[in-house]
C-alpha cells in the first residue's frame, strides 16, 4: 500500500482517496464477496465501509496498517449487515462459475456444492478468519490483528470452518462413491 | 489423489470463482459520498507534537499555562469556593475536596433510559467500573492503561478516540457508526476535578474556554460529575476517591449519526445509567495526571 497515498487521503485529499479506492476496492469487495456469499450485498457493504474508511482515516495512527484496519472496518460492515438483510436470510444464490470451470468433472461440481452449503452454514465470524487466512492469505497472526481478536480465537475459528467444510466434503465423497459403487 | 490434496483443490476452487471486480457504480457511489461527507477529526492531534519545533513546544506551554491560569482567575465555575489560584507558574490546581465540579444546573434525577435494561454488561477490572452497552455492539477491549501525559508528552499509541486505539474500553455500533470510551485515571491528590479537565482538555478535544457552559450535572452509581459538550464530542467526568472516571462518544451532540441515539449526550447519560465502580476499585492503578 502506498503510504504517501493514504497519509493524504487521511488528511482530506479525496483525490488520494479515490485513487486508494481504486486500489483496494478489488480486494476489499472479494472478501465482502466471500464472507457474504452474495454479491449484491457484498457491494452494498463495501460502499458502506469505504464510506467508513474516509470519515474515520484521520483517526488512523500508523498508515503503514491501512490494510488491516480496513479489513475490521469492512468485515463489521459485514457482520452488521448480515443479519438485517432480508436478502441475507433468504437468498441462496451461487456464485457465478466462470466458462473455464465448465469444463470441471461432476465431482468438482459436487464438491464445490457441498462446500457452498457448508460454508453458508457458519457463523459469520469463523467465515471471516477462513477468508482472510484462506483467500485473502493473511497468516493468522495478522487475521487475529485485523479483526482485533485474540490469536487462539482466530485459531480455533479457523479450525471449527475448517472442521465444518472438511466434513461436508468428506459426506459429498462418500455419497457419491455410493452412488457409483466403489469405496469412498 | 487422496482425499486431503482433493480437500484443498476443492477449497481453493470455492474461493477462486467468481469476479473480485467492483463495478464502476459502487466506486461512482463512494466517490460521491466522499464529497459530502466530513472525515472525523482527530482528536488526539494536539498530543502528538512529536515534530514541533522547541520555539513552538514553549509557545504551546505558556499557552496552555495561561488558560489554565486565566479560567481559575475568572472563576469558570467548574471549580470550588476554597480554590485558589497555585504558584507563580498558576498550573499546578490547588487541593480541593472532591468531587469539586458543582452542577451548573443539577439533573433532578439521572438519565435512565428504559431501553438500557437488554444492555450486556461489560466489567472493566483495569479501570475499575462495570458498565452497560447494547446488546449488538462490539467491545474493544483496552489492552493498555491510559494516563493523561505531563507536559507536552504524547499519549503514544492510542487515544480515546482511536478506533485502533488500546488504551480505552471501547464500545462500538454496529457499522462502526458510533464509539463510546470508558476509562478512568488516577488522579493526584488535592487536584480538582475541574482542573483536571481543564488540563485534559486542550490534549483532547476543544474549546476548552467556557467549560462550565457547556456542562450539565449527571451522576453515576450514586456520584455526582459533569457531562460536558465539546465540539465534537461529549464526555462525562466523575472524580471519586483520587481517581477520574471518564465517559465518552466522539461526535458532536447534533451530530446527526448520533440522532438515532437521541443525541451524544443521551447516549453517554444511557451509559452512565448503567456503569457501576467495583469496591475494590482498578486491578492496576495508572499513573497520576498532571496537576
Amino acid at each position: 500500500m502506498d503510504r504517501d497515498l493514504v497519509e493524504r487521503a487521511r488528511s482530506g485529499d479525496q483525490a488520494a482517496f479515490a485513487d486508494l479506492v481504486h486500489q483496494v476496492s478489488d480486494t476489499l469487495y472479494g472478501i465482502a464477496r466471500r464472507i457474504l456469499r452474495d454479491p449484491g450485498l457484498a457491494e452494498d457493504v463495501l460502499q458502506d465501509a469505504l464510506v467508513t474508511i474516509w470519515r474515520k482515516l484521520p483517526h488512523l495512527r500508523e498508515p503503514d496498517r491501512f490494510e488491516a484496519w480496513a479489513y475490521r472496518i469492512l468485515v463489521n460492515a459485514c457482520y452488521a449487515a448480515a443479519p438485517q438483510n432480508r436478502r441475507w436470510a433468504s437468498t441462496v444464490r451461487i456464485l457465478p462459475i466462470d466458462r473455464a470451470d465448465a469444463a470441471d468433472d461432476y465431482q468438482s461440481i459436487s464438491d464445490r456444492d457441498e462446500l457452498e452449503q457448508a460454508f453458508r452454514r457458519l457463523p459469520l465470524d469463523q467465515r471471516a478468519v477462513f477468508v482472510l487466512h484462506h483467500h485473502a492469505g493473511l497468516p493468522l497472526v495478522a487475521v487475529a490483528e485485523a479483526l482485533g481478536i485474540p490469536q487462539g480465537t482466530a485459531r480455533s475459528r479457523l479450525h471449527y470452518a475448517t472442521r465444518a467444510l472438511r466434513g461436508a466434503f468428506d459426506a459429498s465423497r462418500a455419497r457419491d462413491s455410493l452412488r457409483e459403487g466403489r469405496p469412498a | 489423489m487422496n482425499n486431503d490434496q482433493a480437500f484443498e483443490r476443492a477449497t481453493r476452487a470455492f474461493l477462486d470463482e467468481g469476479s473480485d471486480r467492483t463495478s464502476a457504480a459502487t466506486i461512482d457511489a463512494v466517490l460521491l459520498a466522499v464529497r459530502t461527507t466530513p472525515q472525523e477529526r482527530d482528536l488526539r492531534i494536539p498530543w502528538r507534537t512529536a515534530h514541533m519545533s522547541t520555539p513552538m513546544r514553549v509557545v504551546a506551554a505558556i499557552a496552555v499555562v495561561v488558560v489554565i491560569g486565566v479560567a481559575l482567575l475568572i472563576g469558570l465555575g467548574l471549580g470550588t469556593g476554597s480554590s485558589t489560584v497555585g504558584g507563580p507558574g498558576g498550573a499546578s490546581p490547588t487541593p480541593a475536596p472532591t468531587p469539586s465540579v458543582p452542577p451548573p444546573s443539577p439533573s433532578p434525577q439521572p438519565s435512565v433510559a428504559t431501553g438500557t435494561a437488554s444492555w450486556t454488561t461489560y466489567t472493566s477490572n483495569r479501570y475499575g467500573f462495570s458498565i452497560g452497552h447494547p446488546a449488538d455492539w462490539t467491545e474493544r477491549p483496552a489492552v493498555s492503561t491510559w494516563a493523561l501525559p505531563a507536559g507536552n508528552g504524547s499519549a503514544g499509541a492510542g487515544g480515546p478516540d482511536d478506533p485502533m486505539g488500546t488504551s480505552t474500553e471501547g464500545f462500538i455500533a454496529p457499522g462502526e457508526t458510533v464509539l463510546v470510551s470508558a476509562w478512568s485515571a488516577a488522579v493526584a491528590p488535592g487536584t480538582s476535578a475541574a482542573a483536571w479537565i481543564q488540563a485534559y482538555c486542550p490534549k483532547a478535544t476543544s474549546p476548552c474556554t467556557g467549560i462550565a457552559a457547556q456542562s450539565a450535572a449527571v451522576s453515576m452509581d450514586g456520584h455526582t460529575g459533569s457531562l460536558v459538550r465539546f465540539g465534537d464530542d461529549v464526555e462525562a467526568f466523575f472524580l471519586v476517591n483520587n481517581r477520574m472516571y471518564i465517559v465518552g462518544e466522539w461526535l458532536a451532540d447534533g451530530d446527526p449519526v448520533i440522532a438515532a441515539y437521541g443525541g451524544g449526550a443521551k447516549l453517554v447519560e444511557d451509559f452512565l445509567s448503567t456503569m457501576h465502580l467495583l469496591p475494590g476499585g482498578p486491578a492496576a492503578s495508572a499513573s497520576p495526571g498532571p496537576s
